[in-house]
């Protein structure tokens, strides 16, 4: 939930554009979450661009999964605490579209891709440039 | 004028009701990130603890 938090402050707050949209999809990974927890969580995340679903069977989170490289010997099975950027002309096919950029606040992935919500905001505004008025 | 924002509050999330729960396949995301085609998307998935 401190991810999104960060994303509300540190990128939507900041970024004022009808070109940008928000999907925040919920889900259970730990102990006590649940879709009522989540509706109070949304609290955190309140941009009116942003879009709201809970996901029970954590099946958006397994299939972007397939996108982060886990540690060498390891397979990561559901991707949380995921924040991906896609391009306007991005298209959802049978699998999801591969994003422009991503971070994560997972421990032993990449870290250089640490969520951080000053560059994430950058890379926001960057490909707000490529999008017709 | 009146009749353009009241389409636009039906289209709107209610904030005090609960997130949308997906369908299997995540139907009802696709379709959301298709209707925002043309713009920059971002998409969380997140805990909510």
């Amino acid at each position: 939930m401190q991810g999104a938090r960060v994303v509300q402050e540190q990128v939507l707050s900041k970024v004022d554009s009808e070109k940008l949209s928000a999907f925040v999809v919920w889900l259970p990974f730990v102990d006590g979450d649940s879709r009522e927890k989540a509706a109070e969580a949304m609290k955190v995340l309140t941009d009116k661009r942003a879009t709201h679903f809970w996901d029970a069977r954590s099946e958006i989170g397994k299939a972007f999964a397939e996108h982060i490289k886990a540690p060498k010997g390891q397979k990561l099975l559901v991707a949380w605490d995921y924040y991906a950027l896609f391009e306007a002309g991005a298209k959802w096919k049978d699998s999801p579209p591969a994003p422009v950029e991503w971070m994560h606040q997972l421990e032993g992935i990449e870290p250089g891709r640490l969520l951080d919500g000053d560059k994430l905001r950058q890379a926001v505004e960057k490909l707000l440039t490529t999008v017709r008025k | 004028m009146d009749l353009l924002l009241a389409s636009m509050a039906l289209l709107a999330q209610d904030r005090s009701a609960p997130p949308r729960e997906l369908s299997r396949g995540g139907v009802e995301l696709k379709q959301a990130f298709a209707k925002a085609e043309g713009k920059v998307r971002l998409l969380l998935i997140v805990s909510p603890v």
